[in-house]
């Protein structure tokens, strides 16, 4: 477990390397949620050596119902083609995008999925923003569907103008939630976010640039490793537990060897013998078990009614019972079944052996 | 089955503390293993419902 642990440890603390990648993903310096002003959106652009720019705006879309949550953002249509050259549009649907203030492209998934055609209007509803009016509606002409070569960009995403976004906004104007950095050399990608990164430090909104690659692996490992060290503790400590159950039972076996023999003269059967050791067994793992999946049980209660603000759904599950039960008969079978065989195949002689 | 049952508790009860020790480490795991199985429930949960644009 130390070692395996280390390991994790040690390659999660590994310096990152920037160079090689040729595009670049800035945030602000704080989380992904924190947006930075707009003057730096410029200033990134005029940094030598990039050749694109796209702004992003979170918009939080819903389509009629809650349920319906759709990823919408904000970009300017002619940097975001620039960045992304692996997202297609048709030229007349690009201009469309360009030319109608009210315009989205949305990705070929979307469309199937609600049936949406080029043409058509619709409102998206914002979880976030309001528009000047106080409304949090706002109107959309589908003027494109875009398709994505290999795995670059998002296909059930869609993207509107910037500037729509950003006029008709109550609060939060002229700020951009993150941005996406094309560069032209690869080679330079270190030098280049280095050098974005120290021309805001110590302002008072501070950025963090780094490959979108890493942006990505960065946001999927939050969840993915803590499943996995979730997984493996649980592992460690039921092997734990099944080698200190097994001895138990084997230790617990070889001393009642005479008892076993007179039991077997006085008439029990082999097969008796084996159901009395592993209804042993079985009884602790399920007894132990079943407490504690009841003390956690209450104890999850407890801890969800103090977090239900953060983490509404913080309860143990009928699955989870279910698998606990499975969990015990086969860890209770597991640990009974050696001693249980060795204790039916005894002979009375062997066993009376010695007193 | 439950007619076994008064020999097997009889067997068990032959070392308590083993019995006792037994009984704790069989519980601690099970507690451990539906703690974290709850909190890995809310994990995947929370993921779902952010719904932040990833690119992939």
């Amino acid at each position: 477990m130390f070692g395996m642990l280390d390991a994790l440890r040690t390659s999660l603390s590994q310096a990152v390397n920037l160079a090689g990648a040729d595009r670049l993903m800035l945030q602000s310096k704080v989380n992904i949620t924190v947006s930075n002003p707009r003057s730096h959106y410029e200033k990134v652009k005029a940094v030598p050596g990039v050749r694109a720019v796209a702004p992003f705006n979170w918009f939080g879309g819903v389509y009629k119902d809650s349920k319906q949550q759709i990823q919408v953002q904000a970009t300017d249509p002619e940097e975001f083609m620039k960045v992304y050259p692996e997202v297609h549009l048709k030229p007349e649907e690009l201009a469309a995008w360009k030319n109608d203030r009210q315009a989205i492209v949305i990705g070929q998934a979307l469309a199937d999925q609600y049936g949406w055609k080029i043409g058509q209007r619709i409102p998206l509803r914002s979880d976030i923003w309001r528009k000047t009016d106080g409304t949090d509606t706002w109107e959309f002409n589908i003027v494109g569907i875009y398709t994505v070569e290999g795995s670059g960009w998002d296909k059930r995403s869609a993207m509107f103008q910037y500037d729509y976004f950003n006029e008709s906004l109550q609060f939060g104007k002229d700020l951009v939630g993150w941005m996406v950095i094309k560069v032209a050399n690869p080679d330079d990608s270190d030098k280049i976010a280095s050098r974005i990164d120290t021309m805001f430090a110590n302002s008072s909104n501070e950025t963090k640039t780094a490959t979108e690659r890493v942006f990505i692996k960065q946001f999927l490992d939050q969840v993915g490793n803590i499943g996995l060290i979730l997984v493996s503790v649980t592992t460690a400590v039921f092997f734990t537990m099944l080698l200190v159950t097994a001895n138990t039972m084997a230790q617990s076996v070889r001393e009642r060897t005479n008892e076993i023999g007179v039991l077997k003269t006085l008439g029990f059967s082999g097969e008796s013998i084996l159901g009395l050791v592993l209804l042993e067994s079985l009884f602790l793992t399920f007894t132990g078990g079943l407490v504690g999946l009841g003390l956690a049980w209450f104890f999850a209660k407890g801890l969800g009614a103090a977090i239900k603000d953060y983490f509404p759904v913080f309860q143990i599950g009928t699955n989870t019972f279910l698998v606990g039960a499975a969990l015990m008969l086969v860890f209770g079978v597991l640990t009974g079944l050696w001693p249980a065989l060795t204790a039916m195949r005894l002979k009375i002689v062997d066993a009376l052996r010695r007193i | 089955m439950f007619r076994w049952l008064p020999i097997v508790w009889a067997n068990l009860r032959r070392r308590k503390l083993r019995l006792v020790f037994t009984f704790i480490s069989i519980l601690l795991a099970f507690l451990m293993f539906g703690m974290l199985d709850a909190l890995r429930t809310i994990y995947s949960r929370a993921i779902n419902m952010a719904g932040f644009p990833i690119a992939c």
